[in-house]
């Protein structure tokens, strides 16, 4: 960032524009398509407010969710009669529970399991979410198409500097991307760890 | 990402701990903001009640299932872990099937709550008798934490298993190198058995304690220790008191120094004047303090830039 009181030592230029960037030739490339996705791309270009049958639907049952209307004031408001529950496809609470639940249709993978913990004294319930099954719904939403960054990338400045901003332009990823023989994964660490675990086991027989 | 929270519903003072997850594929601008629904909730874990006063009398190698994340360790919480590095091949929002490797990047997290996720000893300053946590990413003495004097190591947890295990079968050359020496517990942590993760990797620095609490605190006391030397301290905190109210800004009643103890709030709300205050009292310098008073300005300027680009 530039400022005059920097002239004391430093000679100000304009701000560099980044260079070409190293890319890291093959990661992330895809390895094959998903059957029936471009038929589930063009059912959401022609029927676009699907599965609500149109736009006062749509607007009317997010205005229902989003202002927090209780289950009993919804089923209240077409029983008196004051929605058009034809135009709306529905007319009841059932029913749009219904359509809600077939508007995400990837809302499976965020089912809630419950587990036990035991404190010594009392078993406690909680509810967890396959960790798995995040990850693939987070995948699977198309609104993040244009955003998702599926390989590391080294950026530089016009000077030769490296940029650092992002997650994938800095060490890690392409360290843990990148460099075939980690630590983690060698052959030796793993050698070393079957060696000690059975000199544990000779240990405990002895 | 994880905070602990107070459950103010139900009665009993009940704590319970959420952890989100979110996917570091995104953009950091569109993984955070609340409209892009990035982000999803992964357990509600309850903190038992005995969890949170630990009784003294311990094992050493029990001591993991004290902290709330130890006592998860061996139950349910363990399906979490991918302990193998699998590749699954999953859908990408292109359309397209790619070969993944789910791996955990970061875990962002209060101090207090790294503290207990690390299983990192409070240690007690012989020097000065004050209790500080040691350093979750790095292998600082707690006597010297903020002094800045050398570069540590980072903390490399495969060697600690492995000093850990020759102590263990008692063929060993570092008997004196245990993990209580180096400030930390091993256990079987929530980090335990996860491959391609350094514990030390996971904590990242979050605004509140690294920056608002930690640098700014500092800059202020360097900057006071300046002004006093320069003779220009009463003209800082003439300025100080008559900044004007305005939306979000809160008007100081009372000088720096006069204040005992800062809260991130209002240490977030000094970062957004100090430069403003610092350049009108040091306005008018003599010809001496001229190029002091450049450097000190570009200093604060500097720090100011870093927290305002770090915010984000």
């Amino acid at each position: 960032m530039s400022h005059n009181s920097d002239t004391e030592i430093f000679n100000e230029t304009a701000s560099p524009l980044p260079s070409k960037p190293i890319l890291y030739e093959g990661a992330g490339e895809s390895i094959g398509d998903v059957k029936g996705f471009e038929q589930e791309q063009s059912n959401l270009y022609q029927h676009s407010w699907s599965p609500f049958s149109s736009a006062h639907g749509f607007k009317l049952a997010s205005c229902f969710i989003e202002g927090k209307v209780p289950k009993s004031r919804i089923n209240e408001y077409f029983s008196s009669g004051l929605g058009n529950g034809s135009s709306a496809r529905y007319s009841c609470m059932h029913m749009l529970e219904n359509l809600l639940q077939a508007f995400d249709p990837h809302s499976g993978y965020l089912q809630w399991n419950e587990g036990q913990v035991d404190d010594g004294k009392r078993t406690l319930p909680f509810f967890y979410r396959n960790i798995l099954d995040c990850v693939r719904y987070l995948l699977r939403q198309i609104a993040y198409r244009d955003d998702f960054v599926y390989a590391p990338r080294r950026e530089y400045d016009t000077n030769g500097q490296r940029i650092y901003a992002e997650m994938h332009t800095a060490d890690w990823w392409w360290d843990l991307q990148v460099q075939p023989h980690n630590p983690f994964l060698s052959k030796q660490s793993l050698t070393e760890t079957r060696r000690q675990f059975r000199q544990v086991r000779r240990l405990f027989q002895s | 990402m994880s905070d602990q929270t107070h459950l103010t519903i139900f009665s009993g003072h009940k704590k319970a701990w959420p952890v989100y997850i979110t996917l570091g594929n995104l953009p950091s601008g569109r993984r955070n903001s609340p409209t892009s629904m990035a982000v999803l909730l992964l357990p509600l874990l309850p903190i038992p009640q005995n969890n949170q006063s630990p009784p003294k009398q311990i094992n050493t190698r029990d001591k993991s299932t004290l902290t709330p994340y130890g006592t998860y360790s061996n139950s349910s919480l363990r399906r979490y872990k991918i302990r193998r590095m699998i590749a699954y091949q999953l859908t990408a929002p292109d359309g397209t099937l790619r070969r993944c490797f789910p791996i955990l990047a970061a875990w962002i997290a209060d101090l207090m709550e790294n503290v207990a996720l690390h299983e990192i000893k409070s240690n007690v300053c012989p020097l000065h008798g004050i209790k500080s946590n040691v350093c979750p990413r790095y292998e600082v003495p707690a006597v010297e934490l903020g002094t800045n004097m050398k570069v540590y190591p980072v903390r490399d947890y495969t060697i600690y298993y492995h000093y850990d295990y020759e102590n263990w079968i008692g063929e060993t050359d570092h008997a004196d190198i245990t993990p209580e020496s180096r400030g930390i517990r091993l256990g079987q942590n929530v980090f335990y058995g996860l491959n391609q993760v350094s514990p030390s990797d996971l904590h990242k620095p979050d605004m509140l304690h690294t920056v608002y609490l930690g640098l700014f605190k500092h800059m202020m006391d360097w900057i006071q220790d300046f002004l006093k030397k320069h003779g220009r301290l009463e003209t800082f905190d003439e300025v100080w008191k008559a900044l004007l109210p305005y939306p979000g800004c809160l008007v100081p009643k009372k000088a720096y120094r006069e204040v005992t103890q800062w809260q991130g709030k209002k240490m977030r709300n000094l970062g957004r004047c100090v430069l403003g205050l610092l350049a009108v009292a040091l306005r008018q310098p003599g010809s001496a303090q001229l190029i002091p008073f450049k450097r000190a300005l570009r200093c604060v300027r500097a720090l100011v830039d870093i927290n305002i680009m770090a915010q984000y």
